[in-house]
């Protein structure tokens, strides 16, 4: 685990190392950020950096410290992480009391909070004392996938680093340099919209099984009979619910890309790059406004599943919408 | 590795550091013990990054070595096993540990020990000497002051203070105040270390030897070490900064008694019988006329009262105490007869053993209407 | 020696140094000069306004050495060991970690303890919103009679979340938002004392965009600070905040202004290149055209906060839009930046809200709007209904969009009004020219305007059980004398010939074809042509057009998951 193991956020890691460097790190950082980015990599290097002994080059990888991080078991650094769906208020407890005493080493502690903003709210707020002013020298890193939903009294505490998804040309370049083919490279930057760890799930053997599926349940609905819509219903019915979200996120990058195409954007900008053909064969058949109206709608059977609404009728008016609106009606 | 040694020996010790093991835990080696086998002596070590524990026992050693054994499932088998002497041997290959003994054999998994966090022999530039009755004491005396709320750690734990040669332990929970004092056969610098509460209760579980003996204290900034026979135990320090203790003492009294301690001992404990179930367990005392007269006042059940004789020197004065808090210390004082000091009914009053400067005990008053 | 952040040294120890708080700290200082100390404060507000470090300032205040007075020393023990933690007498509560009633039992015990070492028992009861019901209910005796040597005070940001029974036993301090010269002048000082070299519109911008949080403001101020070793400009406060700037909103709003989505598309291509995020590009417009607004409303006003200095530039943008347009806008990149918190791709949700401000100039121009309507209620008006001739579809022509593939042409008309009419088209006239006349006089696409036509005024007017019998056949064609109905089932057919049926259809047709005609039933055949093979493929499956008796699928699913038998067959897209 290097600073050289981060890829691209040069902003970001100039600033922290700087701040590691002269000494000079705030007590609690917040990482902002989407989910897969990398905000996890750079926070343990960060950490690694800050309770390293070496005078030089800090995290060496060798010293004392470097070794207990590997093992996980280094007494000094704290991790903490959603239990189940939640962070709760009794791991803040335990922080707490583990924090009260002298730190192991005599050093620096670090305290990483992964998925801080699925903090419960008890555990939030019991959080804001010791993050405020905190015992003896300690870092906070808190990573959040989404700052919004952070108590604005959490976020005021800490310094908040922004971090944002790479652009998609440095991420395939940097997937081809991990040996991917330079196509499916630039396909997997641009559905991961340059999120690395997505990108990498991307590129897994299965990968881009559901963004397919996705594809050809709207190709179906769109030159088939209304049959369709029962299997596909029948098949969104039995997957898993993450699946589902999956598939409806790529169903609206489908549709926002034909409304690219039927807006005449071309297709520098297109996410499914890959199936470019395929969508522009299927531009001719949809409108601006329907496109809008369709994507709007999927938004709205997104919201429904996300509120635990029935899947099968969910689906099924989703796509008797989408039906219906690739046949103007 | 490959070792036997008597099955006596081998127990105490397990039982000795299995105190420190890691329960709830994410790092699993924490729930581990260490094994380490070197010239003629094994040493077990289990730490939960709280506490600390090694204690070393002799052995016979054909093959030195080291492994880390599950502290749970070596702890009861070892405490079951059938002959007096038990054998310990590990495979590198298939990582696994072979305990025997008699016709009992057992083969555990080992867990890395390369990940155990080894603990180092204590060391430090400031080194104090103690016998381990003094030690004793001073914990016996406090400790059972201290709060028990996490929300104020610093009062969780005791305050071991030295300077030059004088040893002091104070416990206070912010409504009593106990405190200790001692000497050293030799001067050292100025020290003050916070060391939790039940860190200080199992030092004063485990020194249970018949001859004083010495234990050695060795201070860091971070944690505190305690040496002692073949054992010594490492404890993390409470962080933050003790109050300033003296200021609570009070430098003069308007009214001083000096009591029957068990007398006083039991009429107190008879009078508290009714206020324990109350709202705030209130005893009242009443010095005046030579005699101390104690009160309580239940409304559910009824009213106590009992009165003490005694010589009451300086002002009368009313005042009320949490029982608790009265009881607590004249359990703790040993002399035939205490010293109570006080002021007014809302200012603290001290309670201490006749001819004895070195214990003193602190107690807030309650208001009462 | 750890590094201790602005915020954390430059907590206020006295009254004179808490920023933004007058009405508070003038108060609280008389309060403690007249010695009428209240038994318990609520000190609630925003976060970083001050309230437990006015809660620390009351608490030294009133045991200081020297107190009570207004001005605590600092110096004293008791002050001091306020400010470090370890004051027997002050007892700072963690509601949020403690917030059970036991824990509130126990304290209600120990307020009867006198004071060790000072005049009064402070208890701060901070983040006190988190204590539950009992926890509450178990504090509330307390408060309202806690013996006189205590003082509770309570903070929290939540004060709708304290029962109201807390609220009224406790004297209620509202901190406010601390404005942002009162945070600039806070910054100042700091940055002078600590001899750092930030611009003024560089304390400026942290200012305004701490959003009245002290706290804020210094955490940010802090990386500005750790990041650079010269002297901090507006511009890289911009950078390390992820704000926009100056030029791309400006080339964003211009190409709004021209309605040029390729334009905004490239925009924001590259923003997200550059790394900003999607939602603060839509606020950031938002923002300036909140100031284009505000400029064109009053142009001398001072309080324009994005980039109103430049008032050349404004005025150029001011022109170019509308004033309602200005409002519909701002409600439009408020939506989108909201719905961009919690949308799995920002980035299209940013699309979707820039591509319908391009598309805006209809929806905006309400007075156009207005005029179109009064138009069609013209023609409405002025023609009687029978008539279902050629000039009305004619006249929809003209408002049909172009070609779907090229990007829509703004027409002076609301989309929502070329959507109806279309809609309306749609079902009447299916393709006029590639459909095979059926009829001699009317036109297939209007023999099934009437048809529908008929069966809907069946519904209305409350003949359901005919509508259900007659809908399942089909007005095949119609001219002066007949209307022919093909029926693809013999029951329907028999019972729409009866006299009662019969005579209720035919005064209806009449209604619509103006001219009375003979009902007449056949039974489905394949005497009509399929149209399939004139209809280009992304037209309605055949089956939702002609009337086959084939079963459709998703009929036949229903009865192969339900069981049963068909009684009424009805066209799934019917209205």
């Amino acid at each position: 685990m290097k600073w050289t193991d981060i890829i691209g956020h040069k902003d970001q890691v100039t600033m922290l190392r700087h701040m590691e460097s002269s000494r000079r790190m705030p007590h609690a950082v917040l990482f902002a950020g989407p989910k897969g980015i990398g905000k996890n990599l750079v926070a343990n290097v960060v950490a690694a950096s800050l309770l390293c002994s070496d005078q030089e080059e800090r995290p060496c990888g060798r010293c004392h410290s470097c070794q207990q991080i590997s093992y996980g078991s280094h007494p000094d650094f704290l991790h903490i992480a959603p239990d189940g769906t939640n962070i709760k208020i009794e791991q803040i407890r335990m922080l707490q009391q583990e924090l009260s005493m002298a730190s192991f080493s005599g050093q620096r502690r670090v305290c990483i909070i992964d998925g801080a903003e699925l903090m419960t709210t008890q555990a939030a707020n019991s959080l804001l004392k010791v993050l405020e002013d905190p015992p003896g020298e300690i870092v906070f890193l808190l990573l959040a996938a989404n700052k919004q939903m952070l108590l604005t009294t959490i976020i005021s505490r800490c310094m908040v680093i922004a971090f944002q998804p790479l652009a998609d040309e440095l991420l395939a370049q940097d997937l081809m340099a991990k040996g991917y083919l330079p196509e499916t490279s630039e396909v997997a930057a641009r559905l991961s919209s340059g999120r690395m760890g997505i990108a990498l799930a991307l590129l897994e053997p299965e990968g881009l099984a559901l963004r397919n599926q996705a594809l050809e349940m709207i190709l179906k609905l769109m030159d088939s009979k209304l049959e369709a819509v029962w299997h596909s219903a029948g098949v969104l019915e039995k997957m898993e619910r993450n699946d589902i979200l999956e598939f409806i996120k790529y169903v609206t990058y489908i549709l926002r890309d034909i409304l690219l195409l039927v807006t005449g954007q071309g297709k520098q900008w297109l996410f499914n790059i890959d199936v470019a053909e395929e969508l522009c064969e299927v531009a001719d058949m949809w409108s601006e406004r329907r496109l809008v109206t369709a994507i709007r709608a999927v938004e709205t059977a997104r919201r429904a599943l996300l509120a635990n609404a029935n899947t099968r009728l969910t689906s099924e008016a989703l796509l008797i919408r989408i039906y219906d609106l690739a046949r103007e009606v | 590795m490959k070792i036997s040694c008597t099955k006596e020996q081998l127990n105490h010790a397990v039982q000795t550091v299995q105190k420190a093991l890691a329960t709830k835990t994410p790092m699993p080696i924490l729930t581990g013990i260490y094994l380490s086998a070197f010239e003629d002596k094994l040493e077990l070590q289990a730490t939960n990054y709280e506490i600390g524990i090694s204690c070393i026992i002799e052995a016979t050693i054909e093959e030195p070595g080291t492994v880390v054994i599950s502290g749970r499932y070596f702890q009861e088998l070892v405490r079951k096993l059938p002959g007096e002497i038990i054998e310990i041997s590990s495979s590198a290959e298939d990582r696994t540990i072979q305990i025997t003994s008699n016709q009992a054999q057992f083969n555990l998994l080992s867990l890395p020990a390369e990940e155990f966090p080894v603990l180092k022999k204590p060391t430090s530039d400031t080194v104090i000497n103690v016998k381990d009755n003094i030690l004793r004491e001073l914990i016996k005396k406090t400790v059972f002051a201290c709060s028990t709320d996490e929300s104020r750690p610093i009062f969780t734990g005791g305050l071991l203070e030295i300077n030059q040669h004088e040893v002091n332990m104070v416990a206070t929970n912010t409504h009593r105040l106990a405190i200790k004092k001692d000497h050293l056969g030799h001067n050292t610098d100025s020290i003050k270390m916070i060391i939790p509460a039940k860190i200080l209760n199992e030092l004063a579980r485990i020194m249970i030897s018949d001859v004083p003996m010495d234990v050695t204290i060795y201070c860091q900034k971070n944690q505190v070490s305690f040496a002692f026979d073949n054992i010594y135990i490492i404890s993390r320090l409470i962080e933050g900064q003790f109050p300033d203790y003296n200021k609570v003492i009070p430098p003069s009294f308007a009214t001083t008694i000096t009591i029957d301690t068990h007398a006083f001992m039991d009429a107190v404990e008879r009078v508290s019988l009714l206020a324990r179930d109350g709202d705030y367990n209130i005893i009242k005392l009443a010095f005046k006329n030579d005699c101390v007269i104690i009160t309580s006042n239940n409304p559910d059940i009824g009213k106590a009262c009992e009165t003490v004789t005694t010589t009451v020197q300086g002002n009368e004065v009313e005042i009320a105490f949490n029982a608790k808090y009265v009881t607590d210390i004249l359990k703790n004082i040993s002399s035939e007869q205490l010293i109570f000091s006080l002021n007014t009914p809302l200012s603290p009053a001290s309670i201490k053993p006749i001819d004895d400067e070195t214990y003193n005990y602190i107690i807030t008053p309650v208001r009462t209407n | 020696m750890a590094y201790v952040a602005l915020y954390r040294q430059w907590r206020p120890q006295d009254f004179e140094n808490l920023v933004g708080q007058k009405h508070i700290s003038v108060t609280l200082k008389n309060a403690i000069v007249s010695g009428k100390i209240a038994h318990a404060y609520l000190f609630s507000g925003p976060r970083g306004t001050g309230k437990t470090s006015t809660a620390k300032i009351l608490a030294k205040s009133l045991n200081c050495i020297h107190g009570p007075t207004p001005e605590p020393c600092n110096v004293c023990l008791n002050c001091q060991s306020i400010n470090t933690g370890t004051s027997m007498d002050v007892f700072e509560i963690d509601a949020a970690s403690n917030r059970g009633i036991d824990e509130i039992r126990e304290l209600r015990e120990t307020v009867k303890f006198a004071p060790v070492d000072g005049r009064y028992k402070v208890y701060i009861i901070d983040e006190v919103h988190m204590l539950t019901t009992e926890a509450f209910n178990a504090l509330l005796k307390t408060l309202e009679e806690p013996p006189a040597h205590v003082v509770f005070i309570l903070a929290t940001t939540e004060a709708h979340k304290i029962p109201a029974t807390i609220h009224s036993r406790c004297q209620r301090y509202d901190f406010r938002r601390i404005d942002a010269e009162a945070i600039e002048g806070r910054l100042t000082a700091v940055v002078q004392h600590e001899g750092l070299n930030v611009a003024p519109d560089a304390l400026k911008l942290i200012a305004s965009h701490a959003d009245g949080g002290l706290r804020d403001a210094l955490s940010i101020l802090d990386q500005c600070t750790t990041m650079e070793n010269g002297i901090i400009t507006a511009e890289k406060v911009r950078q390390l905040l992820g704000l926009i700037g100056h030029e791309w909103v400006w080339s964003i709003t211009e190409a709004l202004a021209e309605r040029d989505f390729k334009a905004v598309l490239m925009a924001l291509g590259e923003l997200i290149a550059l790394g900003k995020e999607v939602r603060q590009i839509l606020l950031e417009v938002a923002l300036y055209m909140r100031s284009i607004m505000l400029f064109k409303a009053a142009p001398d006003i001072d309080s324009i906060e994005l980039y109103g200095d430049d008032r050349n530039v404004l005025a150029k943008h001011g022109e170019q839009f509308k004033h309602d347009e200005l409002i519909d806008m701002i409600k439009i990149l408020n939506e989108g930046a909201n719905d961009a918190k919690w949308a799995p791709e920002p980035r299209i949700t940013a699309e979707m809200t820039l591509l319908s401000l391009c598309r805006r100039s209809a929806q905006a121009d309400m007075a156009n709007l207005l005029e179109r309507i009064a138009i069609l209620e013209e023609k409405v008006s002025g023609q009687s209904f029978p008539r279902i001739e050629p000039p009305i579809i004619k006249q929809v022509e003209t408002v049909r969009p172009p070609t779907p593939v090229k990007p829509v042409v703004v027409q002076p008309v609301s989309p929502k009004s070329i959507e109806k009419v279309e809609v309306k088209q749609e079902i009447s006239n299916e393709q006029p020219q590639t459909e095979p006349v059926v009829s001699s006089s009317s036109s297939s696409s209007d023999v099934k305007e009437i048809w529908d036509n008929v069966l809907k005024e069946l519904v209305a007017g409350g003949k359901r059980s005919v509508h259900a019998c007659v809908s399942q056949g089909k007005l095949i064609s119609l001219d002066d004398k007949q209307a022919i109905v093909q029926f693809a089932a013999a029951f329907p057919k028999e019972r729409t010939e009866k006299e009662d049926y019969r005579i209720m259809i035919e005064k209806v047709l009449t209604q619509f074809c103006g001219k009375t005609v003979q009902l007449c039933c056949i039974l489905g055949s394949a005497a009509v042509a399929p149209k399939a093979a004139a209809l280009p493929p992304k037209e309605k499956p055949v089956t939702t057009a002609s009337p086959l008796e084939e079963v459709h699928p998703a009929l036949r699913q229903a009865i192969h998951m339900f069981g049963g038998k068909v009684i009424k067959k009805e066209e799934y897209k019917g209205d």
